[in-house]
């Protein structure tokens, strides 16, 4: 009796182990908001070109697209998102904008301007650094399509982020997502507009009125 | 010592149970090494089937074949034929199983194929593409101008070479000319120049500079539509949140109530706004949207 249990046992362990080495089909979990493509739990981000749901998975070319974890495996790691550190690996030159492209004369244009948001609540103000997004961004890239360099003229809502438009059209898509709250909600309130907590060391300060969520 | 015949009984059965044991481990391990290989080939003909696809369509079916095909650059023919070449070369190769050389005969198919392509334009659609740029480029152009005129405004600068506001219509003014001629290209050229200076004076005229936007309301009507926003906001993230990370049961029990607690709350403010209590309905949502942070934060998010 007691071998035959031990063989059920094993037969058992044996089971789970070859099952244990079989790929398993991953199952689709429901998507609240394709745009929010780094809000998905972690196993789910990065996923290769022909499943990420944003390229064509019947078109020839896009298995020729190289898998984002390839491309990201050489780069300093990040604490959520896509798990790449963007700014350390531009500090650490391990990747180089093409600012010379066009013209090999060309040096990036970077602007020490932030721009301090104030927000109800009990969340921090929000810090936008220009310095860190024109390190490797040119001004056109958000410049006037999708903020229109005026006083005032932008409504910005966390709304509006999550549905993939202002900074939505790129915060949860390929940088950091919303649910990383302090990385934009970084000046307490009731903090000078001077120490914002970034790098910059501003010198004037411009009072605007905002009525942004 | 006494031997009994029970304990060499079990002894026996011992070493079939280690032997299938072992005969098990060894067959997963079998399994397991040789699916990471199986899937690695897998993947590799797929790449090499789609790239041979891609060289089929760029070398045969593609509009640019029919471009080459009408025009009289003959070299672009004649580096359609040899990606044509390399197109069948690769596709006799199919069974050599050396998929390394495959993948780099398609490569280099692919990439002359585009040269090929990139010797004859589409002159329509590149005119069109052109039409386009000088549209974002002039809309940029003025809202970088008008940006410049607020700061040197604010801040009481003089203008000078770099923000010569005369300057910038003048080159407004020849790109528009260019462009009516149809000449976008170099309208383009004009304008591109033109918000490089704009980026430029900028650049120097904000440096270092913090703006802070303060939150300051025009009237209650106008709070109580921001506080809707906020907590429309908050009830999207905890919808997401929801969806992407798991909740313990009784993490989802606080959850539904605080939910809820923001539904009671919400109807209560649209009751008092339809009064024209305006200032009291924007303290109600504002309880609520507090509920909703409640959640968020039990849904694990690090406010």
């Amino acid at each position: 009796m007691n071998y035959q249990k031990r063989l059920i046992q094993i037969g058992l362990v044996a089971f789970a182990l070859l099952i244990d080495g079989f790929p398993v089909a991953d199952a689709q979990t429901g998507n609240p908001n394709t745009f929010n493509r780094l809000m998905k739990p972690p196993s789910k981000r990065n996923p290769p070109p022909a499943r990420d749901g944003i390229h064509d998975p019947e078109n020839v070319a896009t298995e020729s697209l190289q898998p984002p974890k390839e491309a990201f495996s050489a780069l300093p790691k990040g604490k959520g998102g896509n798990y790449v550190d963007w700014v350390q690996a531009l500090d650490e030159k391990k990747i180089g904008p093409r600012f010379d492209r066009v013209d090999a004369d060309a040096k990036p244009i970077i602007m020490d301007l932030n721009i301090v948001r104030e927000v109800k609540g009990s969340m921090p103000n929000v810090v936008y650094p220009h310095k860190q997004h024109t390190e490797w961004l040119d001004c056109s890239n958000c410049h006037p399509a999708i903020f229109i360099p005026q006083k005032g003229a932008n409504q910005i809502s966390m709304a509006s982020i999550l549905l993939g438009e202002k900074c939505g059209v790129c915060h949860g898509k390929v940088a950091f997502p919303v649910s990383e709250c302090r990385r934009c909600h970084s000046q307490p309130k009731g903090q000078a507009a001077g120490s914002a907590s970034t790098k910059a060391t501003p010198v004037a300060s411009q009072a605007e009125t905002s009525k942004n969520p | 010592m006494s031997f009994t015949g029970r304990p060499r009984c079990l002894c026996r059965y011992d070493v079939l149970t280690a032997g299938i044991l072992f005969v098990a481990i060894m067959l997963w391990l079998d399994l397991a090494r040789a699916a990471p290989n199986a899937a690695q080939n897998s993947e590799m003909r797929s790449v090499i089937t789609n790239k041979l696809e891609l060289l089929d369509v760029l070398v045969h079916r593609s509009p640019a074949v029919k471009r080459i095909e009408r025009s009289q650059d003959e070299q672009a023919k004649l580096l359609l034929e040899q990606a044509r070449k390399m197109f069948r070369d690769a596709q006799g190769q199919l069974e050599s199983g050396d998929s390394e050389m495959l993948e780099a005969m398609l490569d280099e198919g692919l990439r002359t194929a585009g040269d090929a392509s990139r010797r004859v334009v589409d002159a329509e659609r590149r005119q069109r593409l052109d039409q386009e740029r000088y549209q974002q480029l002039r809309q940029r152009a003025l809202s970088f101008r008008e940006a410049l005129e607020g700061v040197m405004a604010e801040k009481g600068l003089d203008s000078d070479e770099t923000t010569d506001t005369a300057k910038f219509d003048a080159s407004l003014l020849a790109a528009g000319r260019a462009a009516d001629q149809g000449k976008y290209a170099e309208a383009n050229q004009k304008l591109q120049e033109l918000t490089g200076v704009l980026e430029v004076a900028l650049v120097r005229a904000r440096d270092q500079d913090t703006l802070v936007y303060e939150l300051k309301f025009d009237s209650p009507k106008e709070e109580y539509a921001y506080e809707r926003e906020r907590n429309r906001s908050h009830i999207m993230l905890l919808d997401m949140l929801r969806q992407s990370r798991p909740t313990s049961a009784q993490a989802a029990g606080h959850f539904e109530k605080l939910l809820e607690r923001n539904e009671i709350l919400k109807r209560e403010a649209e009751a008092q706004a339809a009064r024209g209590e305006i200032e009291e309905a924007v303290k109600t949502l504002e309880q609520g949207t507090a509920s909703l942070v409640q959640a968020l934060r039990i849904g694990g998010l690090a406010f």
